[in-house]
């Protein structure tokens, strides 16, 4: 079986890969390009620690293989930040204190922002149902939902 | 994983034509989200992969009173669930979509590739087959349309031939006066499979209560997704009333033949089909008689958790 050589657009920079066709994409980007803030919980889309943006929507990158994504945009958790200034969404995780052990939060925060781009004065309903692909074994989300309600607030696309 | 072949044509041609070539070591890659999984449990072992997604137009989504609705295969539950004229004519299909998964899930699967995957606990295939959905087949003896139903041959089985790829789902301008309502039955409102799945569509008269037309499609209670006929056999050409719903209700529940797994015995599957047709049929009725908003809609596909 042959490998492919394709270009990956990551958080607007290119990258050159040479991969398997059966590699995922969050294996391609945590393994192959060291961008390890995506994380892999369960491999098969349930936990939505792997969530990435594919041309700007959340997706489960478990579940996305790496040459399915060449020639679209890929942003990973690592693209959020503004240099050092984190996102609203990040920056309201650690004010609030919805981090504890940490696994699930690149994905919580992918998934937080995702939604707040789309609708940036959500219902503590809609935040649920948003974060309803991600799962959290330590915080029981209620500083999780709380985080991103409060960072509705103070958002600005 | 197991290593394959991969292509990404971009005609439908193309894609046909390898799937011709390869048979049945060839599979097609769409969303992905059924696909990866089992390819990862090795119980798909494809040695060829055909990519559909690069071919541009299966990635449709459009509505005309005259033509209904087209889902185009590539069109993934995100984009059809929050599209305004969705949610406004066919709701039902918003609110099955929502059932399915979660958003990342809901932005890589797709409608076509669910029912292809024939799983007959699909959320979105009792919607589906209680519109009377058309699916259009392209393949190497040229293209057909056949009624949804007749796409499914049992369990995790489509009746596709060698080559052929289903481009389109169609789906007609419901008559005035109808309503269309999805009751899912899970553990969880999000990332579960149901128990029982209820598509129940009423169609009134233009002047009273009496149902000229009903579908009541039901999901997970046998080896594929049916129609209650007769169930629906009870309410058609009738004045609807409370009696007259539950009378159909215990029918459809007396028509399912669910099995008992580990998500639920059969005799409370069995008991469900009979609450939620009621249920299903109730608010169906309401809706064709008073309208309903697409957030209730969406809320009654996903309230109903064990």
């Amino acid at each position: 079986m042959n490998k492919h050589l394709i270009n990956l657009n990551i958080n607007d920079e290119e990258h050159r890969v040479y991969v398997y066709p059966h590699r995922s994409l969050l294996d391609t980007v945590r393994d192959d390009l060291q961008l390890t803030g995506s994380k892999k919980g369960c491999d098969e889309g349930d936990c939505g620690a792997c969530t990435m943006f594919l041309d700007g929507k959340p997706v489960t990158s478990c579940l996305v293989l790496a040459v399915d994504a060449a020639g679209r945009q890929v942003t990973t958790i690592e693209g959020l930040a503004n240099g050092t200034t984190l996102n609203p969404v990040q920056a309201a995780f650690v004010e609030h204190g919805a981090v504890q052990c940490g696994f699930c939060i690149p994905g919580l925060i992918m998934a937080g922002t995702a939604l707040l781009n789309e609708n940036p004065n959500p219902t503590e309903e809609e935040v649920r149902m948003a974060i309803g692909n991600n799962i959290c074994r330590c915080t029981g989300y209620s500083k999780v939902v709380e985080a991103i309600m409060a960072a509705a607030t103070s958002y600005s696309r | 994983m197991l290593p394959f072949e991969y292509f990404e044509p971009t005609t439908l041609r193309s894609a046909s034509s390898l799937l011709v070539k390869y048979g049945d070591a060839a599979r097609i890659l769409n969303g992905g989200t059924d696909f990866i999984v089992r390819a990862r449990q090795h119980f798909w072992k494809p040695k060829y992969v055909v990519n559909i997604k690069r071919i541009k137009s299966l990635d449709h989504l459009s509505f005309s009173k005259s033509r209904g609705l087209r889902i185009g295969a590539t069109t993934t539950y995100g984009r059809v669930e929050a599209d305004p004229t969705v949610q406004q004519r066919f709701g039902i299909v918003s609110a099955a979509a929502i059932s399915v998964g979660g958003v990342q899930i809901r932005n890589l699967g797709t409608y076509i590739g669910n029912a292809c995957n024939a799983s007959p606990a699909a959320d979105t295939t009792p919607t589906m087959v209680a519109l009377e959905t058309k699916v259009k087949i392209y393949g190497p003896n040229g293209e057909r349309v056949i009624p949804i139903e007749e796409l499914f041959a049992g369990v995790g089985r489509n009746t596709l031939q060698r080559g052929e790829i289903v481009t389109e789902f169609q789906i007609a301008t419901p008559a005035p006066r109808t309503g269309a309502i999805y009751i899912k039955h899970s553990p969880r409102s999000q990332m579960d499979i149901s128990v029982v799945g209820v598509a129940s569509v009423i169609t009134l008269a233009p002047d009273d209560g009496v149902c000229v037309d009903v579908r009541i499609a039901l999901g997970a209670v046998g080896p594929t997704v049916f129609r209650a006929k007769k169930a629906e056999a009870i309410l058609r050409g009738k004045e609807l009333t409370e009696d007259l719903i539950a009378k159909a209700a215990m029918a459809a529940a007396e028509e399912s033949n669910p099995i008992g797994d580990i998500r639920s015995p059969a005799e409370y599957r069995k008991d469900m089909v009979e609450v939620l047709t009621k249920r299903a049929t109730k608010h169906a009725f309401d809706m064709a008689k008073n309208g309903m908003d697409i957030k209730k809609q969406r809320a009654i596909a996903i309230e109903q958790v064990i």
